[in-house]
């Protein structure tokens, strides 16, 4: 594939692609430099993609890999999962009114990032980056059947987590 | 009444239930409204998600940069039979070298030094070029004299800088080979640059390029490894394909 066609293709791309790698890492910075090498990647082994359509999975794919070899490598690290960085659940009582408000932003994120990252990553790709269950499934290299049940399984996870939350915050049942 | 499946309800937002389970679920919604409820949820989370700033933040201005200096580091085809021929003549010794053992080896993708090389250095020619003004420089000069000293103040190496008819110098930068630090030459020719490493004698690096001198290619990158009796390999990188590389080599 010629350079300039590869660029024609991926350009449209790169905010799905940037807000993935924000998704998928601890700070900015490994961030853009998880975008910028899947980039990389993906620009060394373009002659690999042989369907110009699909080549938004694709990428996704790249960086996705990408970033499970690297965390495949890291030494283990601690994750605190509680009492994360001054969030504090609130509530108003009212988990679908709040949802829809947008009252919950901090709430969301830390259920988010609760969910195991195959749940998280098809729910994002899904609700937020609007890809088919067919472009999902080519972006983590998984049948589309699994991204049915994982995608039920993440959104079933976080609505009980939103709504226990709301729970301890002293919201109605 | 038998309500339908998490899974099911989930399919039907998405409108990625079958014909069977959408018509099922239409059905069933009319009637049950702890099933409405759930989908309700299902469609105010989504809603939701789209709604945190990370769902619009754009691309970081790097990504973009880097996409560009992609496509130049990979541009055009015309320059390249000239850029090899006057490599070719300035590095006589060494393609001789290549072309005595008869070789461009097209290398298999076997894990081996000299794959680990090449493709550290292609990641690296890349990354370079995609990074900062995108000239792949920590400096700048069009001097050989002027590239040495920098090398020697900044790495405290002695190298010959090699002098290339038909290409120009643009500087050098500091990198990392195969985990050491390397100098890194960079050229231009027909609007595009290419890299020349001159790895340490001694170094992880040079010890890959021993051997038979080969030609591999990496994601339209071709990467020559020419050998030196004394120890001083060099390393080149650019978006030259093996096989012309191969046949220019052979008649300079």
């Amino acid at each position: 594939m010629d350079p300039k066609d590869f660029t024609r293709l991926v350009e449209p791309h790169l905010g799905v692609l940037h807000r993935l790698a924000r998704r998928l890492t601890r700070t900015r910075a490994e961030a853009e430099d998880l975008a910028q090498d899947g980039l990389i990647r993906a620009f060394e082994r373009r002659e690999a993609l042989r369907d110009e359509g699909r080549i938004r999975g694709w990428l996704l794919a790249t960086v996705r890999n990408l970033h499970l070899n690297r965390i495949r490598d890291e030494k283990p690290h601690l994750v605190v999962l509680s009492g994360l960085g001054g969030i504090e659940p609130r509530s108003s009582g009212d988990l679908e009114r709040e949802i829809q408000d947008g009252a919950l932003p901090d709430e969301l994120v830390l259920a988010l990032r609760r969910l195991p990252e195959d749940q998280s990553t098809v729910l994002w790709l899904r609700a937020v980056e609007d890809l088919s269950y067919e472009e999902i499934a080519e972006a983590m290299a998984t049948p589309v059947g699994t991204v049915r049940s994982r995608l039920s399984r993440a959104r079933a996870a976080m609505i009980e987590t939103l709504e226990a939350q709301r729970l301890a915050a002293g919201g109605e049942s | 009444m038998i309500c339908p499946s998490d899974e099911i309800l989930s399919a039907s937002l998405d409108g990625e239930a079958g014909s069977t389970e959408e018509e099922a679920v239409r059905l069933h919604l009319k009637s049950c409204g702890a099933c409405r409820a759930r989908m309700e949820d299902y469609a105010a989370l989504d809603r939701a998600l789209r709604s945190l700033p990370l769902a619009a933040e754009p691309p970081a201005s790097s990504l973009a940069g880097t996409l560009r200096g992609l496509s130049a580091a990979g541009r055009g085809t015309g320059w390249r039979a000239g850029v090899w021929r006057t490599v070719a003549k300035a590095s006589a010794a060494a393609v001789a070298a290549v072309v005595v053992a008869a070789m461009m080896v097209m290398e298999p993708g076997t894990a081996s030094p000299a794959r680990a090389l090449a493709d550290d250095a292609v990641s690296n020619h890349l990354l370079a070029l995609a990074t900062g003004d995108g000239s792949g420089c920590q400096v700048e000069s069009e001097d050989p004299g002027a590239i040495a000293a920098w090398i020697a103040e900044a790495m405290g190496r002695e190298v010959e800088v090699p002098r290339l008819a038909g290409a120009t110098l643009v500087g050098a930068r500091r990198c990392s080979l195969l985990g050491e630090e390397t100098a890194a030459i960079v050229y231009r020719a027909g609007g595009t640059a290419f890299s020349i490493y001159l790895p340490p004698k001694g170094s992880a690096a040079a010890a890959a390029c021993d051997g038979a001198g080969r030609c591999v290619e990496r994601g339209g990158q071709t990467v020559c490894m020419l050998p030196d009796p004394g120890g001083a390999p060099m390393l080149m990188v650019g978006a030259l394909p093996g096989q012309e590389l191969c046949s220019v080599a052979a008649s300079g």
